[in-house]
């Protein structure tokens, strides 16, 4: 008897109230995926060069970069590097933005883009510092006067 | 006076590393005092490209060039080191042969921070094998030919920063032909980085004592005639040449810039003032004025692509 009343519930009401449930909760999982998609490729961060070229590990390395975003809403978005504290640069109500520096760096520079209305929005890009000579235990085996 | 040369040399350069020695010494009191490479470490920097050349010891060269430079040192502090085409006075591709060739190797014994002692054996002069053949008059034909001369001796090599002095002194020779000589040498280089760009310059003096210069650049008849016997009647003609000990100086720019991180662009310019001892010599006299393809100094310029391992 007890079947039968259940069954006669899940006939009536919930089976398509669970159809409803989940075709919801996919679409609202589909929506969340597709927002989040579009969080990922809302920024685009591209440096150029991409690694600066020192002569030998520990010294200065010296780069002209060129950093260009682009993103697919407007807003008010600020370049960061890790060398410092305060943005290089930030852009109000723009989808787009070029930045051009000489950086000097004797190790990896992080350059990460934020936008300051939406935390956690961010893109980050390594300007990544090589050298032709690595540091070996001595500073003479990599060089002679004569 | 040549004792009294050599005594100068020897007690300039022993006050010179005991100058070295006592701050480093005493640097020693706070920090390793013996400083042994964890492990083997060197490089290996293998170039091509333009080089052009002028040298009494061979014909004026411009054309393509090969380039080695490389070091290795083991942990037990054994190193060896070679270097051929741009940055040593080193054996002509012609067969005639210079003052040195690139080859060293030896035991680095002691470190500091800023001091390297090495037991090293180098080639203090190249093998000769000099002939000049005048058709016109044969009598001034001749023909020379020696031994390579490596010697033993201590180095001791300074790093401050861009800044870099090098001392060796060799009192032993390894030259069966003749006995004692002396081969010294002070280098004094200076690097600069501006931008990516390494830039350099190098002093260097040499000094070879009279036993080496004589055996190299005098001409008796009994070693003359080890060459080829045709040409050995002309050296009874020369006058009778005593030759003294040499100081060469050398003066070096170049620069270096970073294209890939195993790829290098550099330059350079070399100029060497022989010692009017060797250009004095007969043997070099008749090879500097023959038809004006020999210079009486070395100079060298270059431009290549090296690619360091």
């Amino acid at each position: 008897m007890k079947y039968t009343i259940q069954k006669s519930l899940l006939d009536r009401k919930l089976i398509p109230r669970l159809i409803a449930a989940v075709v919801l909760s996919a679409v609202c999982s589909g929506h969340i995926r597709a927002d989040s998609k579009l969080e990922a490729n809302e920024l685009k961060l591209r440096l150029k060069p991409e690694q600066c070229i020192a002569m030998r590990q520990g010294k200065d390395c010296y780069t002209d970069i060129e950093i260009n975003w682009i993103a697919t809403q407007a807003g008010h978005y600020c370049l960061f590097s890790s060398q410092q504290t305060h943005a290089l640069q930030c852009w109000d109500s723009s989808s787009k933005g070029t930045f051009t520096e000489e950086i000097v760096s004797k190790t990896d520079v992080q350059l990460h883009l934020k936008r300051s209305d939406k935390d956690g929005v961010i893109v980050s890009r390594k300007l990544k510092v090589v050298w032709v000579y690595k540091k070996k235990s001595r500073s003479r085996l990599s060089w002679r006067m004569f | 006076m040549k004792s009294s040369l050599h005594h100068t040399i020897l007690n300039f350069t022993l006050a010179l590393l005991i100058f070295c020695a006592v701050p480093c010494v005493a640097d020693n009191n706070t920090t390793s005092s013996h400083v042994k490479d964890e492990q083997g470490a060197g490089f290996l920097k293998l170039g091509v490209g333009f080089k052009s050349r002028s040298s009494p010891y061979s014909q004026e060269k411009n054309g393509y060039a090969t380039f080695i430079d490389g070091r290795y040192q083991w942990q037990n502090g054994v190193y060896v080191e070679y270097s051929n085409g741009k940055n040593e006075l080193n054996q002509d591709e012609n067969g005639g042969a210079e003052l040195n060739q690139g080859l060293s190797f030896g035991y680095n014994f002691y470190n500091t921070e800023h001091w390297n002692f090495d037991l090293n054996i180098s080639q203090a002069h190249g093998k000769l094998g000099l002939g000049f053949i005048d058709d016109v008059n044969s009598e001034r034909s001749f023909f020379i030919r020696t031994k390579m001369t490596d010697m033993l001796g201590l180095r001791a090599t300074g790093n401050y920063s861009q800044t870099r002095v090098q001392f060796i002194v060799a009192p032993y020779s390894f030259n069966s032909e003749y006995d004692d000589g002396l081969y010294a040498s002070l280098w004094l280089a200076q690097s600069w980085q501006i931008k990516n760009w390494e830039v350099y310059a190098s002093l260097g003096a040499q000094y070879r004592s009279e036993e080496i210069i004589s055996y190299y650049y005098e001409l008796p008849e009994a070693r003359s005639k080890t060459g080829f016997a045709d040409y050995n009647t002309a050296v009874n003609n020369f006058d009778h040449y005593h030759a003294s000990a040499a100081v060469n100086l050398t003066m070096q720019v170049g620069l270096s810039y970073p294209i890939s991180e195993n790829w290098l662009f550099e330059s350079f310019i070399k100029y060497s003032n022989v010692s009017d001892s060797i250009t004095d010599s007969p043997v070099m006299f008749l090879l500097v004025t023959s038809e004006g393809k020999f210079s009486k100094h070395i100079s060298e310029a270059g431009l290549l692509f090296s690619y360091v391992f």
